[in-house]
């Protein structure tokens, strides 16, 4: 079914054509042309600006007790360890929280994809938490896929899609084994310590997601640096 | 008020303000009417940042191409 604001744009934006080209051809008048105009472009407008369908407070609202819930069960576990974030084979994104801090290797966590996919996982060795971190709609949202450009799809997720950050920048070394991302401006921070050290903060969170599936590897935090004003991110796409 | 409604909103009012301007100065071309709404539609996606159903913002590359040709005209017709 079409969406009645849709009728709305294609008449304003029909009607606002014809008047002004009636008024510019016929009338000869340039301001009812002038007039016409303005109204074809408010319809265009209302036919290319997304609807929010629940108002952003409500998101960040819900996102932040997503994150209580993910902090309180990580105080109740007593895990601190960075996670492990991975695209799963269904392509949603996970974190695996480590019971301990032995690093873990990219052909260990691959292994869990075999394994029947439980919150709590302990599949030959590598023992843990699984968890949907804060993040992984976004990056479905955010169309990102795995090869694309880093920056853009970091863009792409943390300013056009959630608009939860102003810009981002992203610098990968030579061999794309550590990956440096700038964020610029977060909209939203976590006070939950526990979450803040697992999964990072929000935005972290949500960037790490974004170079798990782009680079089609387990990423790690090694290490994050908060200021209000930027995000200093490190990454390390795990071997 | 969500994001679309603040934006066609805020358009249409600030719209209003060069229309009435030039409709008042008795204005014949029709180009300063689309340049300043050009101008507008550009200064209002930079502050207010609404999200767009298409990746390539086809409505502001409209715009830009018509402002774009107002604007060569007018430097042809000095030459």
């Amino acid at each position: 079914m079409v969406e009645r604001n849709t009728v709305v744009g294609v008449d304003f934006l029909l009607v606002g054509g014809m008047v002004s080209a009636l008024g510019y051809i016929l009338a000869q008048s340039v301001p009812i042309a002038a007039f016409g105009f303005s109204v074809a472009v408010i319809g265009a407008l209302i036919l290319l600006i997304v609807p929010e369908s629940v108002p952003q407070d409500a998101y960040r609202g819900m996102l932040s007790d997503a994150i209580r819930n993910v902090e309180i069960i990580l105080e109740e576990s007593g895990l601190r360890e960075r996670a492990y974030f991975m695209q799963m084979g269904d392509g949603e994104v996970r974190a695996l929280v480590p019971l301990s801090g032995t690093t873990l290797t990219s052909a260990e966590i691959s292994e869990l994809e075999k394994s029947p996919r439980r919150f709590v996982v302990n599949q030959e060795g590598v023992m843990g938490l699984l968890i949907i971190p804060p993040g992984n709609q976004i990056v479905r949202l955010a169309k990102v896929e795995k090869g694309a450009d880093l920056e853009e799809s970091l863009r792409a997720a943390l300013v056009d899609t959630s608009d939860l950050a102003s810009s981002v920048l992203s610098i990968e070394d030579g061999e794309s084994k550590t990956i440096r991302v700038q964020i610029s401006k977060p909209k939203i921070t976590s006070e939950s310590p526990y979450f803040n050290d697992c999964l990072g903060t929000p935005v972290s969170t949500i960037a790490s997601s974004v170079a798990a599936v782009t680079k089609g590897q387990p990423v790690r935090i090694v290490d994050e640096r908060f200021d209000p004003a930027l995000v200093r991110l490190t990454l390390e796409v795990v071997q | 008020m969500d994001s679309r409604q603040r934006f066609v909103l805020v358009f249409a009012a600030a719209a209003m303000v060069p229309f009435t301007v030039f409709t008042f100065l008795n204005t014949s071309d029709i180009g300063i009417f689309i340049s300043s709404y050009t101008i507008l539609y550009f200064a209002l996606r930079l502050i207010l940042n609404p999200r767009m159903r298409l990746r390539v913002d086809v409505l502001g590359l409209i715009l830009l191409a018509l402002f774009a040709y107002i604007v060569a005209e007018r430097v042809l017709s000095i030459l």
